[in-house]
């Protein structure tokens, strides 16, 4: 069973060495054998058990003697061991392809420790604070379950397939982050996108701007998305001074000619909309959403800014050749044990 | 008790000999080593090296072509070597010696040389080195001749009776018996004597590998009556990559040549035509290995100097002390007969319960004891007696004449830890 640890560790001094990559092979000869139900002929077993041994058995007769009496029970022990943290390390890879984080889907995993991601930068999220428009309650995940997306700006595609709904704020860093991957995300699927962009303002002076877009929205959807794809572009410092917003309002208005900035900001000033804020603000309440950017493609959720694939995977459109890959691929790898342990027995 | 034994009979002066072994002075983790693998190779002393090396430096050509200085000298050396060679061997002159590059290359000529009628055969014993086992068994494959072998004792010693009942039952078939001299797997030699003698009786040239025998005993092909002797220079205190088939020129003759090329012809003819070179150098095709024929004969010298004779009684001292060490040792089992005499200097034997690759290995990193393990290329006798305590081979140990008995000691102390790990 030594061989099993032996060719993991000797895997990888291979890399690096000649000599190791020569044990690496025969460690690797050894295993084929033993997982094909056939007799390990190379003696590297061998050759470790004494070289190991002896250098109990120097060190400490009545250790090494117990080392040498138990080796296989050990070996096992060891192997077992490392086979666990194998498909642990194999599960966490595969969560960190498919998920951006190396403990699964569920939301609350999401912030766990990944290996991959020791700064944690695909889950960063910028969180609610206290009194605030909105808050969640950690015990329950975020969900669409009886929202009222229609309340929020949208478009749809020519033939709908999926839904991303992407909750994300100006004036946030992981926000602006994640946003060039949405919008390519957005751009690359446009025909069979539903996509429902949800403004969450984290903190009360922003509020202003969910009214002036909600203005804009009705007004003209083409200002709307202008408007949206330049306030996601300005840096953040900028973005605090509402002058800076509301320049930016005018430049657009400057281009789109059938919108007036004084009407836009005439009208998010008026009770409508507020109303329709407020009605908003109790819709996001019901998301329970910790913070931004979350974004849900059809009913699954991340949490914080993942890569691209990461959100590709979730569509319908798209083919999980990561998945389909590993399905080939195993059942090749038995295909061949089965092969070698029935036809090739020696 | 074990050196008061020593003490009983004439001892090699050991430490004198011992000095001319560089190698004898490494230590390993400040600890000497012990090596005790002589029958897979001899160490070679200084002499041979300083000699080998002597062409290198001095006279570093070919032999037999060219006609200048270097070359008249190394020509000079090689046909001292093989004067050297042919005394040792007493063949009945130097030109009845072909260097070979081993002695497995010498058992492979004589079966590719001999003209073999399909249908004839070769008997081997059941404990051939593949050496003298696979070229057999080729010519068999292709059809050229038929081999059989003759089954040792119970005690795995050679069986004469065994020898004749073969003879009898392939009356006028047998063209060869070829076997070994000394066995390499338990240190048994043969009764080569009678063996010859019994074969010649019945029609049949005997071909000896004396590969193991060489170093502690005088072979005499001309007193033996063999017909051909193969012999390596590693075992023989040599360098490595060379060896000689020992014949006479009657015999010579009747092979015809296997490979050829360089040195072995006298002329060619693009027509088709050429004519062999004189005997023996019609069987050494191309450039020869000049510093191992030349480090051949100096190792040879060098064991005459220490005496066949001693080495034979040290190695059967040392033996007997590390047969009544191992003895004692209820979970060992030797291979071969009980008495270490008749086992000259090799001891092959089992740890009851502990693979014997593991069992070398230990001896080796616990305490730098240098032995081989597992079935040392005589695969076709564990494979033919699977049913034993040795059906995976065995640990060899195999004594030089410069080992000395507190090694053997050491030997004896080591397996008896092992034994009760």
């Amino acid at each position: 069973m030594i061989c099993f640890i032996a060719l993991i560790v000797f895997g990888i001094l291979g890399i690096f060495s000649a000599t190791h990559r020569k044990l690496a092979l025969e460690a690797f000869d050894c295993v084929f054998k033993r997982v094909t139900l056939r007799k390990c002929t190379t003696g590297l077993d061998v050759r470790l058990k004494s070289k190991i041994t002896s250098s109990f058995l120097e060190k400490s007769p009545k250790l090494g003697q117990w080392i040498y009496r138990y080796f296989e029970v050990l070996s096992w022990a060891f192997t077992i061991l490392m086979i666990g943290s194998l498909v642990w390390s194999g599960i966490s890879i595969y969560n960190y392809v498919e998920y951006g984080n190396c403990n699964g889907p569920n939301v609350k995993d999401q912030q766990g420790l990944c290996i991959f991601d020791p700064t944690k930068e695909n889950a960063q999220i910028s969180s609610c604070g206290e009194g605030e428009l909105v808050s969640s309650n950690p015990l329950l995940e975020p969900s669409l379950q009886g929202v009222n997306l229609s309340l929020f700006p949208q478009y749809s595609g020519t033939e709908v397939k999926d839904e991303i709904v992407y909750v994300g704020c100006y004036a946030c860093a992981n926000t602006k982050k994640v946003n060039p991957v949405i919008n390519q995300l957005a751009t690359e699927n446009k025909d069979t996108l539903k996509f429902v962009f949800i403004h969450l303002p984290l903190h009360q002076e922003y509020g202003y701007i969910n009214k002036i877009e909600n203005c804009l929205f009705v007004e003209n959807e083409a200002a709307y998305w202008k408007f949206h794809n330049a306030l996601m572009s300005m840096p953040l410092e900028q973005i605090k001074d509402k002058e800076n917003v509301l320049k930016e309002l005018e430049k657009i208005t400057e281009v789109i000619t059938e919108v007036n900035s004084s009407e836009i900001i005439y009208c998010s000033e008026n009770y409508e909309a507020e109303k329709l804020f407020q009605a908003q603000i109790k819709e996001i309440n019901k998301m329970n959403v910790e913070g931004t950017p979350t974004i849900f493609v059809n009913q699954q959720v991340f949490i914080g800014p993942k890569p691209l694939r990461v959100y590709e995977r979730a569509l319908s459109t798209q083919r999980d050749w990561f998945g389909i890959s590993l399905i080939v691929v195993g059942a090749l790898i038995l295909i061949m044990i089965l092969y070698f342990a029935i036809f090739k027995r020696e | 008790m074990l050196k008061k034994l020593f003490q009983k009979k004439k001892e090699i002066h050991t430490p004198y000999f011992r000095k001319d072994f560089p190698v004898l002075e490494r230590a390993v983790k400040g600890k000497p080593i012990i090596y005790f693998d002589n029958a897979c190779m001899s160490l070679r002393p200084k002499q041979v090296i300083e000699k080998s090396n002597e062409y290198y430096y001095n006279y570093p050509g070919c032999a037999g072509r060219s006609n200048h200085l270097i070359a008249e000298e190394v020509e000079r050396e090689v046909s001292l070597a093989r004067q050297e060679v042919a005394e040792f061997f007493g063949a009945d002159s130097a030109k009845s010696v072909i260097f070979t590059k081993n002695c497995t290359e010498g058992i492979n000529l004589v079966a590719n040389a001999i003209r073999f009628v399909p249908g004839e055969m070769v008997l081997t014993s059941d404990k051939e080195h593949n050496s003298n086992l696979i070229p057999w068994l080729k010519l068999q494959k292709e059809g050229k001749i038929k081999h059989d072998f003759i089954e040792s004792t119970v005690e795995n010693e050679f069986s004469l009776e065994k020898l004749r009942e073969k003879l009898r039952e392939h009356t006028g078939k047998v063209k060869l018996v070829s076997v070994v001299y000394t066995s390499n797997l338990d240190g048994v030699t043969n009764p080569v004597k009678e063996i010859i003698e019994i074969s010649h009786k019945a029609g049949a040239l005997v071909l000896l590998d004396c590969a193991q025998a060489a170093q502690h005993q005088e072979i005499n092909i001309k007193k033996l009556g063999a017909d051909f002797i193969s012999v390596s220079s590693h075992k023989l205190c040599g360098p490595n990559g060379v060896g000689a088939l020992i014949s006479t020129q009657k015999n010579l003759q009747l092979l015809q040549q296997f490979m050829v090329g360089g040195e072995t012809v006298k002329d060619s003819h693009l027509e088709g035509s050429y004519n062999p070179e004189d005997i023996p150098e019609r069987f050494e095709a191309g450039l020869q290995n000049y510093p191992g024929i030349i480090g051949f004969a100096e190792g040879l010298r060098y064991l005459k100097q220490v005496g066949l004779e001693n080495i034979h009684e040290h190695l059967k001292l040392l033996n007997q002390v590390a047969t009544e060490g191992l003895s004692t040792i209820e979970k060992v089992k030797i291979l071969g007969p009980a008495s270490a005499e008749k086992r000259s200097g090799i001891l092959s034997f089992v740890i009851l319960g502990k693979p014997v690759h593991e069992v070398s290995l230990l001896l080796n990193n616990l305490h730098n004891i240098m032995v081989r393990s597992g079935a040392h290329c005589v695969h076709g006798w564990f494979n033919h007696h699977q049913d034993t305590v040795f059906k995976d081979g065995t640990v060899r140990a195999s004594f030089g004449f410069y080992n000395t008995p507190e090694e053997v000691e050491e030997l004896v102390k080591a397996v008896k830890e092992i034994a009760n790990l």
